[in-house]
Formats: C-alpha cells, sequence, structure tokens
C-alpha cells in the first residue's frame, strides 16, 4: 500500500507533462487522458499534440499518409461513435488491450498535422464518398477518400460526392461532416437518421496519388444499428478482428 | 582531484569530487560565480535530504565522464524513446516516493539527464495500463465530476462485453 505524500499528481505540472510527453503510442496517451481531470487536461498540450501523428519526415516512404492522427491508425484500434436523436453523442477508440476509451478531449486535434509541411503546403483538403465498400454490401457501408490538393486543376473525382474542409479542422469536425453523409443515406433508404446507432471509422489505407495532389487517405465507415445490429455477418466479422 | 562539500536539508555534510558535483548546472554555476573555491565551506542544498542527495551523487558519480547532452533539442519533433541504459534501470529500482524525490531534486539541482531518466522510468511505469492500472499503481485520485464518472462506467461497460 502506498502511504508517501509525494505522488505523481503532485509533482510540478512540467515534469508531469514532460513523463506523458513520452507516451508516443496513442492508446497509452488515451489511457493517462482517462486517469484523472488533471492529465486529460495536460494531454491536450500542443507540445504532446505533436507526437499525436506520425513522424513526417520517416514515415511517409513507410505508410503514407504520415500527416493523420494516430487514432486513425489501425493497430491503434477503431474510431467508434453513437449517434442519437441526429447527433452524435460520444467518440470512443476502440483498442485490441482496454476495450473502449472516450476520446472526448483527443478529437479536439486537428485531423491532419499542424506541424506538417505537406498539409501547410497544399491549396486544399476535400473528401469524397461512395456507397458500398465491397459489390455486395449494403448501403451501410461508405468509403470515404480524403485527399490534400496541391493543385486546384487536379483531377476531380468522377461520380464522388465532394466536399471540402480547413485544413486545421478538427477530427471532430471531420467525423460529423461524414456523419451528415450517413444521415442523407439514411434518409434516402427510408430509414430514421435521427434514431441510435453507432458507426465505425477504419483506416483503409492511405498511398501517393496523382502527382498534383499530395495524398490519398481512404476511411472505411459502417453504420450499424443499436441494439440489433443489422448486418450481424459483418459485426461478427468485425469484432473478431 | 578537488573536493566540495554538501549540506543537506537535513543538516548531513557530504563531500564530492568537484568534477562529480558539476553534473548539476545548479552547483556548477554557483561554483563558477564564487571563483570555484569553496573547499572550506558547505554549499546548501535545502530543497534536497540526505538520502536522496546520496543517491543523485551515486548517479552522477556513475556518469561523471559522460558527453553533454546536445544543446538545442527541438522537443516537439525529437523522437523520444524510453529507451534506459540497463545501470539507470537498476538505480531507478526504488520505491515511488524516492523515486519523484529523485525527480524532484534533478529538476531543481539542473541535472538534465537524470531528470530524463526519472521521466522514462515513471513513463514506462504507465506504458500498456488501462486508466484504472495506471489509477492503482500511482494511488492516483479519481475525481472526475458525476457526468465524466458516467462516461468511465460505459467504457468500462463495453470493454467487459
Amino acid at each position: 500500500m502506498e502511504t508517501s505524500s509525494l505522488t505523481v499528481t503532485s509533482l510540478p505540472i512540467e515534469i508531469q507533462t514532460e513523463i506523458l510527453s513520452y507516451l508516443s503510442d496513442i492508446v497509452d496517451q488515451a489511457c493517462a487522458g482517462r486517469t484523472c481531470p488533471l492529465w486529460s487536461t495536460l494531454i491536450c498540450e500542443r507540445y504532446l499534440q505533436a507526437s499525436r501523428y506520425h513522424n513526417t519526415d520517416k514515415a511517409v516512404t513507410i505508410r503514407p499518409p504520415a500527416t493523420v492522427h494516430k487514432i486513425f491508425d489501425i493497430s491503434a484500434g477503431t474510431v467508434r461513435c453513437d449517434a442519437t436523436n441526429g447527433s452524435l453523442v460520444s467518440y470512443q477508440l476502440k483498442t485490441h488491450r482496454h476495450g473502449y476509451l472516450d476520446l472526448a478531449t483527443l478529437v479536439e486535434d486537428p485531423m491532419f498535422s499542424p506541424f506538417s509541411e505537406d498539409v501547410a503546403d497544399c491549396e486544399e483538403i476535400e473528401f469524397g464518398s461512395t456507397d458500398g465498400i465491397f459489390d455486395n454490401d449494403p448501403t451501410d457501408t461508405i468509403w470515404f477518400k480524403i485527399r490534400t490538393i496541391k493543385d486546384l486543376n487536379a483531377q476531380p473525382w468522377v461520380g464522388w460526392q465532394r466536399k471540402s474542409l480547413a485544413k486545421n479542422a478538427s477530427i471532430k469536425t471531420w467525423i460529423n461532416a461524414i456523419f451528415e453523409k450517413i444521415k442523407w443515406n439514411l434518409e434516402e433508404q427510408g430509414d430514421d437518421p435521427q434514431g441510435s446507432f453507432e458507426i465505425y471509422l477504419c483506416e483503409g489505407s492511405g498511398y501517393r496519388g496523382d502527382p498534383r495532389d499530395a495524398w490519398i487517405l481512404d476511411i472505411f465507415v459502417f453504420i450499424l444499428s443499436g441494439g440489433t445490429p443489422r448486418y450481424p455477418q459483418l459485426r461478427d466479422g468485425w469484432e473478431c478482428d | 582531484m578537488s573536493t566540495i562539500k554538501l549540506l543537506s536539508s537535513d543538516n548531513a555534510e557530504l563531500a564530492v569530487d568537484k568534477e562529480v558535483a558539476e553534473r548539476s548546472i545548479l552547483i556548477k554555476n554557483m561554483l563558477e560565480d564564487v571563483g570555484g573555491d569553496m573547499s572550506d565551506q558547505a554549499i546548501p542544498i535545502p530543497n534536497v535530504n540526505e538520502a536522496v542527495l546520496r543517491k543523485v551523487i551515486e548517479w552522477c558519480e556513475h556518469h561523471k565522464s559522460d558527453p553533454p547532452p546536445p544543446a538545442d533539442e527541438d522537443s516537439d519533433s525529437r523522437k523520444k524513446s524510453t529507451d534506459i541504459e540497463e545501470w539507470d534501470q537498476k538505480f531507478m529500482q526504488v520505491d515511488q516516493e524516492m523515486l519523484f524525490e529523485i525527480i524532484l531534486a534533478a529538476n531543481y539541482l539542473d541535472i538534465k539527464p537524470l531528470l530524463d531518466v526519472g521521466c522514462k522510468t515513471v513513463a514506462n511505469m504507465i506504458k500498456g495500463k488501462s486508466p484504472e492500472e495506471i489509477r492503482k499503481t500511482f494511488n492516483i485520485q479519481n475525481d472526475f465530476t458525476p457526468e465524466e464518472e458516467d462516461q468511465i462506467r460505459r467504457e468500462n461497460e463495453w470493454a467487459e462485453e
């Protein structure tokens, strides 16, 4: 039993920040941020924010795009959101190690690295979507493509609905933009967009596109109804991952 | 080799090689200010007790020949490794109170590499743990508001699925 009066949270704030700055793993950061309100605040420091993006110098050649927030790194987990009454009410990271972790603070981070030249240099970031990922899929799966455009004359995506967001838009803003498309889809299918359901966002892949694009990122979105999964087969496969 | 004396907060006088004591930037600057001659007078270290000061001196002794750390590191982009050399790992196998005392002393005495090792040691104790495991490890009070508590409960329900 620890009886000492000196504890980690009684250390000077700058030392606690320094300690947390050694947590380069996004899951470790999310866990530390859920430990107590103080750490929840410290984890938002700009000094720590930089580590939540892949190192732009090194990772580009290995796993582009290097500039996306690490919560979209599939090795960390999957982003899960709850929708009720037409709004997103929670943002969580489904992790392999610790189950679901709240992302309330981390979703305020910019989706794309504010420290990256790749992002700073591009003219625009836009995203488009198309329904169904696989041929036999219903429209409850949506495939989003995000790209940074260096040259505004870049080839438009044919047949994709497109929208652009600010370079510094937060993850929350991005997910809500994606959510608008989901609601629109549900309405088209005659489903209730105001109902309760879960959505899962999963990074598909990232790659270099046309030379006029900096890079392209795929995000797959799966929509599952609250209590009774509409597509049990899909859900089972998902849960087994 | 010249020796200097350090006076701990609990009034213990410890003799240390000047070269060893100068791992502390605070002491180094102090000695420079007085022209290097402190042979007859103990330097007071009011924030550090004897037990902690002895530990810090032990670390400085082992690391007295280390090259100085590179200056002007870019803290935003530098790769933060939590690798700790074997001797330092053993050195840091102390109870939590001593570990935090060493960190505070390293901060006060301005011994950056020792502060780094201390912070890395604590970071390694956090890594891989769930929020509840971190709270248990460090005896951290769960002082979230009722609304935040509710959120945590929901997380736990999900985790138990």
